[in-house]
């Protein structure tokens, strides 16, 4: 069955070819995301692949091919990436200016004509800024920017790509420092560029980590070559293991346009490798610096004491003969009149004791005639006295002898006989109680003018005296 | 670092610092003259040496970590 239209695929896409250019004659700006980027290297040509995901969910809502032709992709690469700092890869947003085209064989494509890396730029901004808001939130953005970096930072851990120029830019400023300071440098080897640059930083920093106390800081360097695809750096992951680190982080990952996140959350950020040595050596001079002050502080002042002793001991030194003499001086008067003193005492007092002496001696003959004298008359006193006392004794003797003699006499027992008194005598004893005698005892009596025997016959005691 | 009783850097600045105050405020008698001068200079020496100094057993360590 034949129709009078039948056309050829080929004539069907001419026509829609004809129709899109007739529709859409102008260009466009359209704002998308990368989802690929290809360039063939023998034709130069760029092919990409655009994409618009639905903000919410993530899913892909509209989707073109894209063609950057050689002569324009040769101009529009290098601006793109010098302005945003960032590869033109897969990942990003992009504004771009398109014309529409159709092929036949082909089919829909995008040919880019203009790229504007503002839009890249603001993303990216905003992409950054949201990272950092969240590890602030999280309370951890100026972690690594509160350590305090030691005052003599030489035991460095670097974390580069070991065949980077920056890294030799670095070594080689490090180790020829004008004044010669001793660095210790250990490279932890990372991937600085593509998409395994997060996990290998990430994981040279958990090298270093075991070995924190070796170090006083970690620089991560990067550089020398493109100042592109730095989006590995605005990376939530790295931020937050680099601002939770033990030891300061300085970045020199070689870029001159806005910070990176890694460089906003390290402890210092420096543009280049080089600056990152600078800066080390700049604090490494700070050090020096004072410790060069504080030696020329101490010479001055142990000089300055010395010679303020030297000079007291001298100002001394001269002083003291003079004093010693004046001294002296002055003892030697106090010791004179010291001496007058004494000597004038001596005197007076030798004075008064002979005065006293004489006073004394001149007293002796006086005072010894005088007691002689008073002897003397005692002697003639007692003479005198003793004259009239004996014959007084005499006398009074005698008559005390004549009264003496008359009582004798009055009690003698002739006397008392003669009164008519008798002895009784047995065997010669002078019996004084009848309880002596017995009967038929002899017995003499005595009487006054003579003795009589006698025989006891009878006795007869008295009643009182017997009792 | 390298010996266990040598101060860190830190402290031998402090302790300088404060031998310098002592010596300009006029603090410290002439008998303890030397012996601050010799503190001074040997703390001058540790804090020069962590400048200029290969600190040794950093590197060792640092070899056997390789």
């Amino acid at each position: 069955m034949n129709h009078p239209h039948e056309i050829s695929l080929f004539e069907l896409n001419g026509i829609v070819r004809n129709a899109l250019k007739d529709c859409f004659p102008d260009r466009y700006w359209v704002r998308a995301e990368l989802s690929d980027v290809k360039e063939n290297r023998s034709s130069g040509h760029c092919y990409v692949e655009f994409v618009e995901k639905e903000s919410r969910r993530g899913n892909i809502v509209a989707k073109a091919r894209g063609n950057i032709w050689a002569m324009n992709w040769r101009l529009l690469r290098p601006y793109f990436e010098e302005q945003t700092g960032q590869q033109f890869t897969a990942g990003i947003k992009v504004l771009v200016e398109v014309s529409i085209e159709f092929h036949e064989l082909y089919g829909y494509s995008l040919t880019v004509t203009e790229i504007d890396p503002t839009y890249t730029l603001g993303d990216m901004a905003r992409h950054r800024a949201e990272i950092l808001r969240q590890l602030e939130e999280e309370g951890v953005k100026d972690m690594n920017k509160e350590l305090i970096l030691a005052p003599v930072p030489n035991r460095i851990a670097v974390i580069s790509s070991a065949t980077a120029a920056g890294f030799g830019d670095f070594m080689n400023q490090l180790e020829h420092n004008s004044r010669g300071y001793r660095f210790e440098t250990h490279l932890f080897p990372a991937v600085m560029q593509g998409s395994q640059t997060e996990e290998s930083i990430i994981d040279a920093l958990n090298k270093i980590f075991r070995k924190q106390d070796c170090f006083d800081a970690v620089v991560i360097i990067r550089g020398g070559g493109a100042t592109s695809d730095l989006n590995s750096f605005d990376s939530y992951l790295l931020a937050m293991n680099c601002a939770q680190f033990p030891l300061p982080v300085i970045t020199g990952i070689g870029h001159e346009r806005d910070e990176t996140v890694l460089d906003s959350i390290a402890h210092t950020r420096v543009k280049t490798p080089t600056a990152a040595a600078e800066f080390l050596i700049e604090r490494m001079d700070e050090a020096y610096d004072r410790i060069l002050t504080l030696q020329a502080q101490l010479d001055q002042t142990v000089r300055e004491r010395l010679t303020a002793e030297r000079q007291r001991l001298t100002t001394l030194t001269d002083a003291v003969p003079f004093l010693i003499r004046e001294r002296m001086a002055e003892e030697k008067i106090r010791t004179d009149r010291i001496r007058s003193a004494i000597t004038s005492r001596l005197h007076g007092i030798l004075a008064s004791e002979k005065e006293q002496l004489h006073r004394i001696s001149a007293q002796i003959p006086r005072l010894a005639q005088q007691s002689i004298h008073k002897e003397q008359l005692r002697i003639e006193l007692l003479k005198e006295r003793l004259h009239t006392i004996i014959p007084l004794r005499m006398e009074g003797a005698a008559a005390r002898l004549a009264s003496l003699e008359q009582i004798v006499s009055l009690v003698s027992p002739d006397n008392i006989l003669k009164k008519g008194y008798s002895l009784t005598l047995k065997n010669g004893k002078v019996i004084r109680n009848v309880g002596e005698l017995y009967r038929g005892d002899r017995i003499s009596i005595l009487m006054q003018n003579g003795s009589a025997e006698a025989i006891i016959t009878a006795i007869e005691p008295n009643q009182e005296t017997t009792k | 670092m390298s010996k266990k009783n040598a101060p860190t850097y830190s402290d031998a600045i402090r302790e300088l610092e404060e031998i310098v105050r002592k010596l300009q405020s006029g603090d410290c008698e002439i008998d303890e003259l030397r012996g601050y001068t010799a503190r001074s200079i040997e703390l001058l020496r540790i804090c020069k040496d962590k400048l200029f100094k290969t600190d040794e057993e950093l590197k060792k360590l640092l070899e056997e970590m390789e």
